[in-house]
């Protein structure tokens, strides 16, 4: 007799514990669904500020084994001077040589940082003095000054992808470059 | 009976423990609702002073102290005169100008956006060495602009973009230094 309640109640227990595990499951869903996007690293505007010191570091200071520790593997670059994007590691590895083989002397300072969210955007001025060599073009011997602006996104606390802008003509006019109108170009 | 009230009392309680969480994630994104309501305002009003010139609203949305850092131009641009005839200017040169933005962030009073432009130009186009005749020729070109506004209008304002790719799509001739030597 005492079994038989003892066992009455084991099956209650059983049945309610039963009834409680679809919600439970529901609650600890939804838990983790909010816990899964906060689980990804999320850098404080602080660390962003960091950050943004370092990248130039790899530009000044030719830092080529920062950018692992900086960027993701398969980071984007879009830069307004070249037609195709860069893609991954050492393609911006080969980018940052070739502009440093140009401008020794490189020098990337940060006029401005504004952080929102997951993207940071730099206003920066590029100085440099062209005494290497340049896509094929012999070293001018010149100096460059180019204010530029850089919208970067970041994905768990390192770079995924950057937009970089700057005016091209300004830097290869300061190199003696020179633009002919099309129509002068006509006339001779 | 008994029983069908612990059912409901359960299941109220673990809805609204459901619901609870569910309120607290959705907290989150509307509160950046009233940010993507002003950019979306913003948005709208500089697309339609550029694309359909209406120079009523550069009033609008600069203050009249404004200097504007505009990658085409080696001087700024100031004030609302100066903001006007740059836009009277630019659809003077291409009047089929078309704005669109790629991507759009507000931080604080800084409003940073990801641009592009489509335009064909069948105007004359301005220049040092004075003007150049419509060369009716296509662009297609993308940079940033970051705004920084004070009281709600736009004090200061960068344009970046490559203009050297505008001027190659236009037509124009790029000379290294060593070919002029003699």
């Amino acid at each position: 007799m005492v079994y038989a309640i003892k066992e009455k109640r084991m099956k209650k227990v059983i049945k309610m514990i039963i009834r409680i595990i679809p919600p439970l499951m529901l609650i600890l869903l939804c838990c983790a669904f909010t816990l899964q996007e906060k689980e990804k690293k999320v850098l404080t505007e602080e660390e962003i500020k960091t950050l943004a010191e370092r990248t130039l570091e790899v530009w000044n200071k030719g830092d080529i084994a920062l950018i692992d520790e900086l960027y993701t593997v398969e980071v984007v670059r879009h830069e307004c001077d070249m037609p195709e994007d860069i893609i991954g590691r050492d393609a911006f590895k080969n980018m940052l040589k070739d502009i440093r083989t140009a401008f020794p002397d490189l020098n990337l300072a940060m006029d401005e940082l504004i952080i929102k969210g997951n993207r940071m955007v730099m206003r920066w001025t590029w100085t440099g003095t062209n005494t290497g060599p340049m896509a094929g073009q012999l070293p001018t011997g010149k100096k460059i000054q180019v204010p530029g602006v850089s919208i970067v996104r970041i994905v768990d606390g390192k770079i995924a992808e950057v937009w970089d802008y700057y005016n091209q003509a300004v830097l290869l006019q300061q190199l003696g470059f020179t633009l002919v109108p099309p129509q002068v170009e006509k006339q001779e | 009976m008994g029983k069908v009230i612990g059912l409901l009392t359960k299941s109220i309680l673990i809805i609204v423990l459901v619901l609870f969480c569910s309120a607290y994630s959705w907290q989150e994104r509307e509160e950046a609702t009233p940010t993507e309501e002003k950019m979306k305002a913003h948005v709208e009003k500089v697309l339609e002073m550029w694309n359909e010139g209406n120079l009523a609203i550069v009033d609008e949305l600069f203050a009249p102290q404004v200097v504007v850092h505009y990658s085409a131009s080696h001087e700024d641009i100031k004030g609302l005169e100066g903001v006007k005839q740059w836009v009277t200017n630019t659809r003077a040169t291409f009047p089929d100008f078309t704005k669109t933005f790629d991507e759009t962030i507000m931080a604080g009073n800084i409003f940073v956006a990801r641009w592009s432009i489509n335009a064909t130009n069948t105007g004359p186009i301005p220049s040092p060495q004075g003007e150049i005749p419509p060369t009716g020729k296509k662009m297609h070109i993308s940079g940033i602009s970051i705004s920084k506004e004070e009281n709600g209008k736009i004090v200061e304002e960068w344009v970046i973009y490559n203009v050297l790719d505008t001027m190659m799509q236009l037509g124009f001739t790029l000379v290294p230094p060593q070919s002029q030597q003699p």
